[in-house]
């Protein structure tokens, strides 16, 4: 068993973390009521110790229940125009990351597409299992346009938010980027964190974003003119991370976990697609094409990858050398697909 | 809300889920860790404007973290698995019945190392640090950090082994 294997063991352990993520503005308030205590106690001793009891909360505009601003029952003064929400709930499925990467049945499946899509009035097909964020295929019959539903999670985007990843649909942005990936996957997903990302700016934003608990993650392609589905084929768009392994940095690797396609139709150049996770300590990737003049680098972090990139050479013969470097720039590995 | 307070919570929100985890190897308790994490992100707020944002309040954090997660593990060391998390290892059990018996062997072995040696192989080989920063980290010698993570991860490579080799059907 080498230090990659214990890595990768250790990670699978962390992996099962069965607790709610923290509440960082529950951590806040307990720290700005931690700093007023202070404040009072260097006034002087034994007095301030009852005066930080007996002071009425009106003389401390800050002491809240730690709830963020805007919350209903705080104080707002009335002129405030309210802000539409950039997501409502959408019935029977739970908000957020609870409801994301969700297992739900043919029918609830059904159900879901049919809320979100309602100019379809074809079934879905049907498949091993259905989980919210999974792009399927509505049947198709003759004279039919093929369609597909990505199914949604708990978050429905409001048209405004809708709007603004239409008319920015490859931000630069991390937040607009996941801005986007939200309103494709109807979960909200505009707190996580992105891991990996890169970007061909001819064909596609991949990128994979971790959830604030670390339990789930979003693997998403943002494209240039603006599609409310994600890729079919591509696996759940929205997973869970519990028992995920990492890939292993080899040949399968190389022929499968960052493969091509072609690049355009009827012309050699190659585009260079995929994500996922490797080991931990893989700091970059080089994708070097036999063939072609150019290669390409990406960024690894925390094993996580992601790659969007169209080789311009045509002359790149299909054939391609991955080569893993540590944070040192040391050479870890090279694989050939 | 202040931009340093909402700077804070940006940070809790980004990092307390992968401090947890941290804690959690070196001491080998969900709920403990919790309970130290949310003690280091507390004491990290008061000073929070004292911190020089442009290094690194992770590392500042992470440092705290371990430190009191060792601490803690000084008391003796017990696997506790939540209820929840047994009917969810025992629903995978039909697609992976070897992956949860070796989690388990990994947990063991790991909670048989002491403290020290066990926040040196959870620091080097879970957080990827160098011998340096896991140094600086614990507060003691590179060659301390060295000497505990070889000796740590040879127990756990043992261990790990000795189990494959009983569970290996005759």
């Amino acid at each position: 068993m080498d230090t990659q294997e214990v890595g990768a063991e250790l990670h699978r352990l962390a992996d099962t973390d069965p607790l709610d993520p923290m509440d960082a503005h529950a951590l806040l308030a307990r720290g700005r009521r931690g700093r007023r205590r202070r404040r009072l106690f260097s006034a002087g001793a034994g007095i301030a110790a009852v005066a930080a009891v007996a002071v009425p909360a009106s003389l401390m505009p800050n002491l809240d229940s730690g709830r963020p601003p805007g919350v209903a029952g705080s104080s707002t003064p009335a002129t405030t125009k309210a802000v539409p929400p950039d997501f409502t709930a959408v019935p029977g499925v739970p908000r957020g990351e609870a409801g994301a990467a969700l297992k739900v049945s043919y029918a609830e499946a059904t159900r879901l597409c049919a809320l979100r899509y309602p100019q379809y009035k074809r079934p879905i097909q049907r498949n091993s299992f259905w989980y919210t964020g999974y792009t399927v295929l509505y049947e198709l019959q003759r004279g039919d346009k093929a369609a597909q539903c990505t199914i949604p999670g708990g978050d429905k985007p409001s048209t405004a938010l809708v709007a603004a990843a239409r008319r920015d649909p490859m931000p630069a942005t991390a937040a607009a980027r996941l801005r986007n990936c939200s309103v494709v996957f109807w979960t909200d997903v505009t707190k996580w964190r992105v891991m990996a990302s890169d970007t061909s700016p001819q064909r596609a934003t991949n990128l994979i974003a971790v959830s604030p608990s670390g339990r789930k993650a979003v693997r998403c392609t943002l494209v240039p003119k603006f599609d409310d589905t994600a890729a079919l084929g591509s696996g759940p768009g929205v997973f869970s991370l519990a028992g995920q392994v990492r890939q292993v940095f080899d040949n399968d690797f190389a022929q499968f976990g960052m493969g091509y396609a072609q690049g355009c139709t009827g012309c050699e150049t190659k585009y260079y697609d995929g994500f996922g996770r490797v080991a931990s300590n893989i700091a970059r990737i080089r994708i070097a094409p036999a063939g072609s003049r150019n290669t390409h680098d990406i960024t690894v972090t925390d094993g996580w990858y992601a790659v969007s990139w169209l080789d311009p050479d045509p002359h790149g013969s299909g054939k391609y050398t991955l080569t893993a470097y540590d944070k040192t720039g040391k050479v870890l590995k090279t694989v050939h697909n | 809300m202040v931009d340093r307070d909402q700077e804070y919570v940006e940070f809790v929100e980004a990092s307390s889920a992968s401090l947890r985890r941290t804690a959690y190897l070196v001491c080998g308790d969900w709920h403990r860790a919790d309970d130290v994490v949310q003690d280091a992100l507390y004491k990290l707020y008061r000073s929070w404007s004292k911190l020089d944002r442009k290094g690194n309040p992770l590392a500042y954090a992470r440092r705290a973290v371990v430190n009191a997660a060792v601490d803690s593990g000084r008391r003796p060391w017990r696997r506790e698995v939540p209820a929840s998390d047994l009917s969810f290892d025992r629903a995978r059990l039909d697609d992976h019945a070897d992956g949860h018996a070796e989690r388990d062997e990994v947990l063991t072995a790991l909670g048989s190392l002491a403290p020290r040696q066990r926040a040196c192989v959870v620091l080097r080989y879970y957080e990827d640090l160098s011998v340096e920063q896991t140094a600086q980290l614990l507060g003691c010698s590179e060659g301390t950090v060295k000497s505990q993570a070889a000796r740590g991860l040879e127990t756990l490579r043992t261990a790990i082994d000795q189990a494959r080799q009983i569970r290996r059907p005759a």
